[in-house]
């Protein structure tokens, strides 16, 4: 066989050879590669490297993930199921609330969070005493902490616009009114806000 | 929630096992797990069921794609311990400690060289011949046709011979 014939058997052979080792290879060309390998070092060479590398990659094995990943995975999903429950979620209206009870709310979700975050860190202080958490409790106690945040900054917005209503009411409104009151008799007595409205309309003090 | 765990157990192994040979770090492969798991869980009304492990894949594969992108040539973290448990196991079926050596090294080399492989002849490689996925899988993951997967994993599998010959001595396979 000339060099040259010999060049193009080659080059036919690595052309077509990941079909010849994956089986996929049909006649005449898996004869022809066949032979080809029974004369030709280099090729066979290549070949027997071919099978090596797609044997080893076959070997290597598939990995589990860590039990822990999949446990943080389903913890933050139930959370995540739960949160779609929690008050704050609903859609209806909240009712207004005074801003001394939405700070103590705020104060008491403050300290939920906290407590979750000294869970989680009180064992790095006391690991004798304290039996160490499992993945699943601290991706709970996070996911937990990281909803009291959000009540938090919800709570916090809801009683800044309470206090800044208080502060309009304080500042601006009941002020106005006492200025009227002086210049014009008619009006007795600015309307108190801490009071429930009067439904009926027969409050006293409407006398304008 | 119990189909969502069932699923969970029954993809878990194919994307983490993606996410570890693409990126050859443990801890990024625990990350895109989780993070690939949870976008399941946020999609799986959209998702069927047969549909899951493919949409997973690709979830993992972009996920995959985009932290090899966030790493700096600087602050490259992977190149960790290569599967001990892998390198043991065909050690253990070694026939002796120059064989077993051999044999390590091998593999070794062949993981370096997949690491380097660039896409998506490294997701096509992992996906067909470490994860046994079937050509049409692969076309479905990667949104490519039948006979781009097989070009890509020819081409691959011979990027890897290269790289291979130039680190390893072949001749004592």
């Amino acid at each position: 066989m000339s060099a040259h014939c010999e060049n193009q058997a080659c080059e036919e052979t690595l052309d077509r050879l990941e079909d010849y080792v994956d089986g996929e290879l049909e006649e005449p060309w898996l004869s022809a590669i066949a032979a080809h390998l029974e004369t030709c070092s280099n090729c066979r060479a290549e070949h027997r490297l071919a099978v090596a590398v797609q044997a080893e990659l076959r070997a290597l094995p598939e990995l589990d993930a860590p039990a822990s990943v999949l446990d943080q995975v389903l913890a933050a999903e139930s959370t995540q199921t739960s949160r779609s429950v929690l008050p704050w979620r609903r859609a209806s209206p909240v009712s207004p609330r005074g801003p001394l009870r939405q700070a103590l709310l705020a104060a008491a979700v403050l300290a939920t969070a906290v407590l979750a975050w000294a869970l989680i860190l009180g064992d790095r202080l006391t690991p004798e005493v304290e039996p160490e958490p499992t993945p699943a409790e601290i991706a709970r106690a996070t996911a937990e902490a990281r909803i009291a945040l959000a009540y938090l900054a919800q709570v916090s917005h809801r009683t800044g616009l309470q206090l800044r209503d208080d502060v309009l009411v304080d500042r601006l409104a009941q002020p106005t009114l006492r200025s009227l009151a002086r210049v014009l008799p008619v009006v007795t007595q600015p309307p108190d806000p801490k009071k429930p409205k009067d439904r009926s309309g027969s409050s006293p003090h409407a006398t304008l | 929630m119990k189909g969502f765990e069932t699923a969970v157990e029954r993809h878990q192994r194919k994307v983490y096992t993606f996410a570890r040979y693409y990126l050859g770090n443990a801890q990024e492969a625990e990350d895109i797990t989780q993070e690939a798991l949870l976008k399941l869980w946020q999609n799986q009304q959209q998702i069927d069921e047969e549909g899951q492990r493919a949409w997973l894949l690709k979830v993992t594969r972009n996920a995959c794609l985009d932290r090899l992108r966030s790493r700096t040539s600087a602050a490259r973290v992977f190149k960790d311990d290569p599967d001990e448990q892998a390198v043991s196991a065909v050690a253990a079926d070694a026939p002796g400690p120059e064989a077993r050596a051999s044999a390590s090294g091998f593999r070794r080399h062949l993981r370096a060289a997949l690491e380097e492989l660039k896409d998506p002849m490294k997701s096509i490689v992992i996906l067909r011949e470490i994860e046994g996925l079937a050509y049409q899988e692969i076309s479905d993951v990667l949104d490519v046709p039948l006979n781009t997967v097989r070009v890509y994993l020819h081409r691959g599998r011979r990027q890897l011979r290269r790289q291979l010959k130039e680190v390893y001595d072949v001749g004592s396979l």
